[in-house]
């Protein structure tokens, strides 16, 4: 196996004969779970793979993404000056596909009576404000590509029909915010030619879901990528089930 | 039963629909307390006070201690009707590439946490009323189903998200038999509205609340219109 590739400055671009012929993936939240099989799966099929991992220097999730496709970047998308950071490194980059998945869950606690502010606005920052800036800073690299796509990673706890999790304030807003600044951003960015969905990835075997779910990542994300090789225009704006099945808003 | 007067609270009650809402519940006899930022400066407010029904409480739906204060100075009364109606727009930086996150964080703060803190507040005294509702004044914008031109993602999502409340607090309260709604008022030619909207602020007010007087627990979790016709998430 080849040395992993951290890119700790922006004078270590990759070589540009990479980038010119092989689709190009940022995924943010890549270090476990979801995004980690994203970088995994995209990297086997030959991608270039940008993964956003919120420690650079946690070995342990970084080793698990060693494969000589990905590059790792530092980036916590609530933080805008590291969002930055990379959109400066990758500014000449087209980038295919844009998975914003970087996510967390408060846990149990956060209930009805029991909901504390800031863990509350904690959700947004990452869910929401995270991916628009994700969004606004990479729209150019996005607009660049071949595919342009951007896949947000939303949850049936976003939906306000199917009721999922009921209860779990934080979490619930967040994500139906995130749904419809999807909508949003399918609306403003139809002109440059990108489409925005968001997946519910179904209930995942992930660290933040436990160990009694339904799908494992590999499942998972296999249907979803299926899904994301036949998106185009006429699918912008919708909010799939990790099958393609349409979800109610 | 006693034939004892019904109460509301209103908050954002200085002006707008809330104003509006305080005077039609006055004449209708309720009992009103009415909630805004600043009552030193709220003179349309101050001017229906001559009416011994209608009591001004200082409330910033942002910050939980003032949620708490009024919780107390509530604590003694019943609470037919709550109306969430406190709310802000968040300023002219709502485009894509051009989004002021922290306006975001404070809109997020008032339109979408604020109604939870109010509602968590005063659930006890909802509770031990006759008509227990709880009405969030929200807005299609807000709606998803119906966004279809981008933009105004500030205040759009912090009504998506106050809607994720109600479905939420209808959820939780049901067994309490607490009504939860959001409500769509209208566009109405208030300071937010602007001059050119479609209908005045005592159209909606009349429309909500014949919506609000017709509803009932089966409604529970829901999003109307002030005409009363059901809207999409």
């Amino acid at each position: 196996m080849l040395p992993l590739t951290c890119l700790s400055s922006p004078d270590t671009t990759p070589t540009p004969s990479r980038r010119s012929t092989l689709p190009s993936v940022l995924i943010t939240g890549a270090s476990r779970g979801l995004g980690r099989e994203f970088a995994r799966q995209y990297a086997s099929a030959g991608w270039t793979v940008h993964a956003g991992v919120r420690n650079l220097h946690q070995r342990s999730a970084i080793e698990e993404l060693q494969h000589e496709q990905i590059i790792c970047h530092q980036l916590d998308v609530a933080k805008h000056d590291q969002i930055l950071s990379v959109t400066t490194e990758l500014a000449q980059e087209p980038i295919d596909l844009l998975i914003n998945n970087a996510g967390f869950w408060l846990g149990k606690d956060e209930h009805y009576g029991r909901c504390d502010d800031a863990r509350w606005m904690e959700e947004f920052r990452v869910h929401m404000f995270g991916t628009m800036a994700m969004c606004e800073s990479f729209v150019q690299q996005v607009a660049a590509s071949k595919r342009k796509l951007i896949v947000n990673i939303s949850s049936g706890n976003g939906s306000l029909t199917l009721e999922n999790g009921i209860g779990d304030y934080p979490y619930n807003t967040s994500k139906a915010g995130l749904n419809l600044i999807t909508k949003g951003l399918a609306a403003d960015l139809k002109q440059r030619g990108i489409t925005v969905v968001c997946f519910t990835p179904g209930f995942v075997a992930t660290d933040m879901s436990g160990p009694d779910a339904d799908l494992t990542p590999h499942e998972s994300v296999s249907a979803m990528r299926a899904i994301i090789d036949t998106l185009g225009p006429e699918q912008t704006g919708t909010f799939l089930r990790y099958n393609g099945e349409t979800v109610p808003w | 039963m006693t034939n004892k007067r019904l109460s509301v609270v209103v908050t954002g009650a200085n002006r707008g629909i809330g104003l509006e809402l305080v005077s039609q519940y006055l004449t209708d006899g309720w009992q009103v307390h009415s909630c805004c930022r600043e009552p030193e400066l709220a003179t349309q407010l101050a001017s229906l006070a001559s009416n011994s029904a209608l009591s001004i409480h200082q409330l910033d739906v942002g910050n939980p201690d003032s949620v708490e204060n009024l919780g107390l100075a509530l604590s003694e009364h019943s609470i037919d009707l709550l109306i969430n109606n406190a709310g802000i727009y968040g300023g002219e930086r709502q485009s894509f590439g051009d989004i002021d996150y922290e306006q975001w964080a404070r809109v997020l703060n008032v339109n979408t946490l604020g109604p939870y803190r109010v509602s968590t507040a005063l659930a006890d005294q909802v509770e031990n009323s006759e008509r227990r509702l709880i009405v969030n004044v929200s807005s299609t914008m807000g709606s998803i189903e119906q966004y279809a031109s981008g933009g105004h993602y500030i205040y759009r999502s912090s009504k998506t998200a106050l809607n994720m409340v109600t479905v939420n607090l209808a959820h939780d309260l049901r067994s309490r038999g607490i009504t939860v709604l959001s409500v769509h008022p209208g566009w109405v030619r208030t300071d937010m509205g602007g001059s050119s909207a479609d209908i005045s602020t005592p159209t909606s007010a009349t429309g909500l609340r014949q919506l609000i007087d017709d509803v009932s627990i089966v409604d529970s979790g829901r999003f109307f219109s002030w005409d009363g016709s059901p809207l999409p998430w």
